[in-house]
């Protein structure tokens, strides 16, 4: 037997060269692992604000000042995760 | 039509969904049917969603030393390797026996050769696997193969001669 009916074998095993389930399959996942790392981060990035307003209330910080920066702090960590490829696409071209 | 392979994944590092859908399509049958060959049948879809996946993010790695079909399958050979370091996809393929016993049945009414050719594919180890089909089926050079597999070329080369021999004693036997 030769190389190319082996070859021919191994290939009859083959998925359709079109297929679209597929690739919406890999699309989904790809939503499912963003979703998940936004989260993520959202939580940690959540977790940090706590912690940074309980040090500063602790500390005997202004409560009104604290807000603000924690509010600042939070738009800047969202608008991070949102705009994560393109911050990055920037950073990039400035050499970072 | 792959000779524009470079410039879609340049435009995949940008970002570009239609150039993602593309390199899906576009490869898509030659990556799922390498670990096909390589790894469980109902492991194979999935590692070759992560290979894709890893396409997307790790876009950048690419150096263009290599085709970019010989890079995903670099990617799925990873996974596949990691894959089967995994102890929860053994449990699964336990769980899936009866499927599997299934299709086998189903493939032996398909066509003798068939099943015999993967009866002895599954007594080659993970690489000699690899070697064949990378060459065999896909029309890899040994050096090819060497690289996207990293391994030896010399061990290439003696993993195709005996995995082909395999098969051709197993093959021959139905005849």
């Amino acid at each position: 037997m030769d190389d190319d009916r082996i070859g021919e074998l191994l290939r009859a095993d083959a998925p359709p060269a079109r297929d679209p389930m597929f690739r919406l399959s890999v699309l989904e996942r790809r939503e499912r692992e963003w979703f998940r790392q936004r989260s993520l981060v959202l939580l940690c990035g959540a977790l940090v604000l706590a912690v940074i307003a309980l040090i500063g209330i602790s500390a005997g910080g202004d409560t009104a000042m604290t807000t603000v920066v924690l509010v600042v702090l939070a738009a800047l960590a969202v608008g991070y995760v949102l705009y994560r490829p393109a911050v990055a696409r920037l950073l990039q071209r400035f050499g970072f | 039509m792959e000779d524009d392979d470079p410039a879609l994944l340049a435009a995949v590092c940008d970002g570009s969904e239609r150039a993602f859908n593309t390199l899906i399509d576009r490869h898509q049958q030659a990556v799922r049917n390498f670990l096909r060959g390589i790894a469980a049948r109902e492991d194979a879809d999935d590692i070759a969603q992560e290979t894709f996946l890893a396409a997307w993010t790790q876009a950048r790695a690419f150096r263009g030393g290599s085709s970019v079909r010989s890079w995903l399958f670099s990617i799925a050979w990873r996974k596949a390797k990691d894959a089967q370091r995994w102890w929860f996809r053994r449990w699964r393929r336990d769980t899936a026996f009866h499927d599997l016993g299934e299709t086998d049945s189903a493939e032996d009414a398909a066509g003798p050769e068939r099943a015999a050719l993967r009866q002895a594919l599954s007594s080659l180890s993970i690489d000699q696997k690899a070697a064949v089909v990378m060459c065999l089926a896909h029309g890899f050079t040994h050096a090819e193969a060497a690289e996207a597999l990293d391994i030896p070329l010399g061990t290439i080369k003696s993993h195709v001669t005996r995995g082909r021999e395999k098969l051709r004693e197993a093959l021959g036997d139905i005849r």
